[in-house]
């Protein structure tokens, strides 16, 4: 089964000029989370929770519990929420069963922390039957120092909380900068025709 | 370099009938494929990641949006494929209508009612769902038998599944005779490649 196609943006920005990271590009991490809820809300699948893995249509949140109530995701991250899209340090390579990032980095201003600002206004297009839908993200860094980011996730919001959608481990570390901003952008397309 | 929008890849869907008459099969589908999918299954399927939450004002191409059985536009979240007994607007239905699929169907073109009149059929409850997993790869099994106590015969033309929405359709190439004290059964299977 594909998933709708992913391109991520991540640029770093220091007194209004872009001083690292890259301009949209594929990605392909989606992980099992998005793949179970697919299958669950096209088919009407039993869920089971007895694990999760090979054999199991649930979904699991990022302290391990594995819920099987499951239904549509948002992925709006409120102001200082680690949900959305997040950001974290780790650089343990994506696989299928990751339903965390490694080092989510932490909201607030403090040592190694940024700060989650509210999603932007996520907009959807058509082109023909091309269904395209954006959002974007700012983080602020007022830590002090500079922070390192190696990967990104989406932590979509469901009624059973926030489950791990896609993760992409950075080819390089995209560096904030103190009293820098980083902007995440998202983008999901996918063709509707039959 | 700009990168073509990935085509929507929706779950194989395949169809079986069979008609019953005395204990006897007296007609027999084998398993085949349908390629019925509407439109509405494919804005569910976009819309599970895609976080759009209100719908647009138009149902077609340009336009995130369902449209649900009562002629109602809305975004379908999810869908339900069991019946319950006498439901005879939801789970797998069956109808007297002869249009060709069309990805924008969103009702039978004419279904045929639960009862035991003339012309009706009697919508039992949907079978217990068939699930099962061979390596990264979903199996479903669901089915639903209608019984025939018209006092006529009564010719099958078209066979979808509602769940408040349309969610797929088959026009079948032969109309299918149900004789009267006869059964219908209607078994729609679905596999799913849950690997990357």
């Amino acid at each position: 089964m594909l998933l709708p196609q992913v391109k991520i943006s991540i640029v770093s920005f220091l007194n209004g000029k872009r001083v690292d990271g890259f301009d949209l590009r594929e990605s392909h991490t989606w992980v099992r989370n998005a793949y179970n809820v697919t299958a669950y809300t096209l088919l009407d699948l039993t869920p089971s929770g007895v694990a999760f893995g090979d054999g199991y249509i649930n979904c699991k949140v990022p302290d391990g519990t594995i819920k099987t109530t499951l239904g549509g995701w948002a992925w709006v991250g409120g102001a200082g929420t680690a949900n959305g899209i997040v950001v974290g340090t780790g650089s343990t390579a994506w696989t299928f069963e990751d339903y965390k990032l490694e080092t989510l980095i932490a909201h607030g201003n403090g040592a190694g922390q940024l700060s989650y600002v509210v999603t932007e206004t996520i907009t959807d297009a058509f082109v023909g039957d091309v269904v395209t839908t954006t959002g974007q993200r700012y983080f602020n860094n007022n830590s002090g120092g500079t922070i390192g980011i190696n990967e990104v996730g989406l932590y979509t919001v469901s009624s059973v909380g926030y489950g791990l959608a896609t993760r992409d481990v950075l080819g390089a570390t995209v560096d904030v900068p103190n009293a820098g901003q980083l902007l995440v952008t998202y983008q999901i397309s996918g063709d509707c025709s039959p | 370099m700009s990168i073509k929008a990935r085509t929507i890849e929706m779950p194989p869907l395949s169809i079986a009938i069979q008609v019953f008459k005395d204990g006897k099969i007296i007609y027999d589908m084998p398993i085949r494929p349908s390629h019925s999918w509407m439109r509405n299954a494919y804005i569910c399927w976009i819309n599970n990641l895609g976080n759009k939450t209100s719908a647009d004002a138009t149902f077609g191409e340009g336009y995130w949006t369902g449209k649900n059985i009562g002629a109602g536009l809305g975004i379908p979240a999810s869908f339900e494929w069991d019946g319950g007994l006498a439901a005879e607007a939801s789970g797998i239905v069956v109808g007297t209508g002869t249009d060709a699929e069309d990805p924008l169907n969103y009702i039978l073109t004419t279904r045929i009612a639960h009862g035991n009149s003339a012309g009706q059929l009697y919508y039992t409850a949907s079978e217990t769902l068939v699930q099962s997993w061979v390596t990264g790869v979903v199996t479903m099994s669901r089915s639903r038998y209608f019984n025939n106590n018209s006092g006529g015969s009564i010719t099958v033309n078209e066979v979808g599944v509602y769940s408040t929405y349309l969610v797929c359709r088959d026009k079948l190439g032969t109309g299918v005779v149900v004789p009267d004290t006869g059964q219908l059964k209607i078994t729609y299977s679905a596999s799913c490649d849950v690997s990357p």
